[in-house]
């Protein structure tokens, strides 16, 4: 009984093996914890797209969207969700060594500043006189410098205090800050958790009203990975693009695919931030008239001035260095429509 | 009523009494409960979520008693190494407590970039986190072994291997397993600690989940399993503690626990 | 045999040889400090000369082909292990038994240690551990862990010293039948003249320090002696002659 028991584990892994062979390991890191606009990640991995391009994808959650680019330098990982403004902030310092972005996902920034109606903040003016809290590090944070130049605000009337990202509302509602620096897709549903009113309680600075419309959040890989296998990254672009179209379309599946590789969050909290990320940084007219994925260089090169100036970065990377579109696939399967269901 | 069933029952009575204080107060002075969840809400939602937080107790446990092996394995031969050799321990001492004075926090990080996040820095957090109590403990029990156990087997002419495991070693054995109560719970706090800042599993990821969701009762409810697991590790060493090296504690009957 | 001792470096020793025949029983007395115990110890191998060598049946101490058994005045029985497994530790040491302790812990090695603790008066004590035991009883098991492996020769250093009269009393007897049952080679090192004088059938006189041979008589009363027989008037009068010799000794 244990004998053939044995020889048939034996014999269904040695017929796995050959297969399991060609399959490439690919170590994947998320831009924080698990959120539903990780959704085409999610789903492409549930799915088992990734799998029918030959690829053995592990997903971790990840520390940050600018920890994306620093835990694939570091040789840990070979792809993962992160920030694009981090990609050139790393460019500059170590040109050749940061990863490449080869899929561009949010058009538009989730960078805010959101402060509750009761700070009587209306106008950047409005800042001068008052403390903001922020994450040392966070994008948002960082940038914080250009806005103020852009909007005319003298940062030395500005108190800024250091706190943990979680910190922040609950900071706020106390009154202990007037404002924070923030994602809008993470704060709007932290304030709705501590049963806050965002829509009609707060006012929302959102970076890309006020002069400062970077790219943000997308799939990016390491040179490495460019470098020794390219396939690897056409087709980990094909599933990401194919899992997109469809959680555009339709977000059931994609609540699904969430649940099943975390179980511990809230599916209709994750579900209503999925719709948020679909509304209000993935959709945009460029979007339409490119494709998802693809973005434009001139805008791109912009960016990479404004996050020169705001981080004080030596030298002006070339937006080639940055994005590579030659992996996107044809435009007519990037067509991105949004249905909320 | 005998004197242990007396102690069992009053330390009972003080566990019952701190959480009924904690309910109580939370309901007079109106605390919300994104800041203090009432310990019946915590217990709801314990009992609602059980079987997801299952298999994130099972992987600490897992982190834990996997780093907490790999750390005993290397304390001892280290402490051995060092208990028995002068040169080995003059020269390796520094170099211990430079490293154990290392806060692990900071650790973490190093060992999430290096080998990405999930169980494997888990586990190695768990074991260099465990290795200088068990290392300084056997190191002291060999070096504070009586020399007339020794002459005993000196003067039958035994090697000094044959010193060292019949003499040495069980001589050790009441300090090496006083450091493995120790040890087990520091490689349990090294292993949240590591989950807290990168990993999929575990309870550590679960309080921070919960934490960046302001989930706060879920929060506490981990708290309050990690708590339960650590209390449980140390009964479990304390057993085997008395168990194996009774032979050294007898005289000091300390009840209970 | 003969030995001859090197000095050490208190000069507690003076080159100093000892003759001993097997099965001889050889009491060694004098006054405190003089070396006693450490002849015990060079021959045992736990201390090394400073000069010269230790040479015992014209083999150096060294070389462990000559089987020591010792009991210290401090039985220092492993607490952690019962009496029956500290008495047969030496077997697990000692060729060629270590070779087939494994196997014959559980049988004929165990079997040997019942006999012993037999003859001490121990029998049933097996598996008791030593905290369980008084002081008289943990010396007797001392003494039986010293002969399991059968030694070419027992070393006894001050055995009895820590132990009140009537229990002392009680062990010479125990000593005297271990002896006669299976004729070691014996050295006891004593300051007790009266355990020298029952017990061995010749006695020692060592000079203060540093240390060395000044008499060496025979004890002539035959064995098996009486305890009652130390009180007699001949017992006495060589117990006397010994005490003037130490006396003596120890002024100069």
């Amino acid at each position: 009984m244990k004998h053939s028991l044995f020889g048939a584990a034996f014999a269904l892994l040695a017929g796995a093996a050959p297969a399991l062979a060609e399959m490439t390991d690919i170590r994947f890191t998320l831009g924080w914890k698990t959120q539903g606009s990780d959704a085409p990640f999610l789903l492409a991995l549930n799915k088992g797209y990734f799998e029918e391009e030959g690829l053995n994808v592990t997903i971790d959650q990840g520390e940050g969207s600018a920890a994306t680019v620093t835990r694939i330098m570091g040789g840990a990982y070979d792809a993962g969700f992160g920030d694009i403004n981090a990609i050139i902030q790393n460019a500059a310092a170590r040109p050749g060594e940061a990863p490449v972005m080869v899929y561009q996902l949010w058009n538009r920034p989730p960078f805010a500043i959101v402060t509750p109606k009761t700070a009587g903040i209306e106008s950047p003016a409005d800042f001068e006189g008052k403390t903001l809290g922020g994450a040392q590090g966070t994008p948002t944070t960082r940038l914080f410098p250009v806005f103020a130049e852009l909007n005319g605000i003298d940062l030395e009337k500005v108190a800024q205090e250091n706190m943990a990202p979680n910190l922040q509302e609950p900071m706020m509602i106390r009154g202990d800050i007037d404002g924070a620096f923030v994602f809008t897709s993470t704060s709007w549903f932290n304030l709705i958790a501590n049963r806050q009113d965002p829509a009609n309680d707060y006012n929302w600075f959102n970076f890309e009203d006020y002069g400062m419309d970077l790219y943000s959040n997308g799939l990016m890989v390491s040179r490495a990975m460019l470098a020794e296998n390219p396939e690897a990254v056409a087709g980990l672009v094909r599933a990401v693009n194919k899992a997109t179209m469809e959680v555009a379309a339709n977000q059931d599946s994609s609540v699904e695919a969430i649940m099943a590789f975390d179980n511990l969050v809230d599916p209709e909290l994750e579900r209503a931030r999925l719709e948020f990320a679909l509304t209000n940084l993935m959709n945009a007219p460029e979007v339409t008239e490119i494709g998802m994925g693809d973005l434009v260089d001139e805008r791109l090169t912009r960016s990479i001035e404004i996050v020169a100036k705001g981080y004080g970065l030596d030298r002006l990377p070339e937006a080639s260095e940055i994005f590579d579109r030659s992996f996107l696939p044809p435009m007519d399967t990037r067509t991105f429509e949004v249905t909320l269901n | 009523m005998t004197d242990s069933q007396r102690i069992r029952l009053l330390s009972t009575s003080l566990i019952i009494g701190f959480f009924l204080m904690w309910e109580v107060l939370c309901i007079i002075l109106n605390v919300s409960d994104l800041v203090l969840p009432r310990p019946s809400e915590i217990l709801v939602t314990m009992w609602t979520r059980f079987p997801v937080l299952w298999p994130h107790i099972l992987q600490t446990l897992y982190s834990t008693l996997f780093g907490f092996s790999l750390g005993v394995m290397i304390g001892v031969t280290l402490g051995v190494i060092v208990g028995t050799s002068k040169i080995a321990y003059a020269v390796a001492y520094p170099l211990l407590v430079g490293f154990s004075s290392i806060p692990k926090v900071a650790v973490v990080p190093i060992f999430v970039l290096w080998f990405g996040s999930g169980t494997t820095p888990a586990v190695l957090t768990a074991m260099v986190i465990c290795v200088f109590p068990i290392v300084v403990n056997i190191a002291t029990g060999l070096a504070t072994t009586e020399p007339e156990l020794e002459d005993v087997l000196k003067t039958l002419g035994a090697s000094k291997t044959e010193i060292l495991w019949n003499v040495g070693l069980p001589r050790a054995m009441p300090y090496f397993f006083a450091s493995l109560k120790v040890a087990i719970t520091l490689s349990f706090v090294g292993a949240v600690l590591s989950e807290t800042v990168a990993s999929n599993m575990g309870i550590g990821n679960v309080m921070m989940t919960a934490s960046s969701n302001f989930q706060v009762s879920l929060v506490f409810a981990g708290l309050i399993i990690l708590a339960l697991m650590g209390v449980a590790l140390y009964a479990v060493f304390s057993m085997l503690e008395r168990r194996v090296t009774g032979w050294a504690t007898r005289g000091n009957d300390i009840a209970i626990t | 045999m003969v030995f001859g001792t090197g000095d050490t470096a208190v000069t507690a020793l003076s080159p100093t040889s000892i003759r001993m025949d097997r099965g001889d029983f050889l009491a060694l007395v004098g006054p405190s400090g003089c070396g006693k115990s450490t002849i015990l110890k060079l021959v045992s191998n736990l201390i090394q000369p400073s000069s010269g060598l230790v040479l015992v049946g014209g083999k150096e101490a060294r070389a462990k082909e000559l089987r020591i058994g010792m009991a210290f005045q401090n039985p220092t029985m492993l607490p952690w292990l019962t009496i029956e497994r500290n008495i047969m530790m030496p077997l697990k040491i000692v060729s060629p038994f270590k070779q087939t302790y494994r196997k014959d812990k559980t049988g004929a090695f165990r079997d040997r240690v019942h006999a012993l603790l037999k003859q001490v008066g121990l029998q049933g004590f097996a598996n008791h551990y030593p905290w369980q035991l008084s002081g008289g009883m943990l010396q007797r098991s001392n003494l039986c862990r010293a002969l399991i492996h059968e030694p070419d020769l027992l070393l006894l250093d001050e055995p009895f010293g820590a132990l009140d009269q009537f229990t002392r009393e009680e062990l010479w007897q125990i000593m005297q039948d271990l002896y006669l049952d299976r004729k070691p080679t014996v050295l006891l090192v004593t300051h007790d003249l009266r355990e020298a004088g029952y017990l061995a059938n010749r006695i020692c006189v060592m000079s203060a320090r540093p240390g060395r041979i000044i008499s060496d008589e025979p004890v002539t009363i035959p064995q098996p002696r009486e305890i009652g027989m130390i009180y007699s008037p001949e017992f006495v009068e060589m117990t006397q002659g010994l005490r003037e010799l130490i006396a003596q000794v120890r002024s100069t």
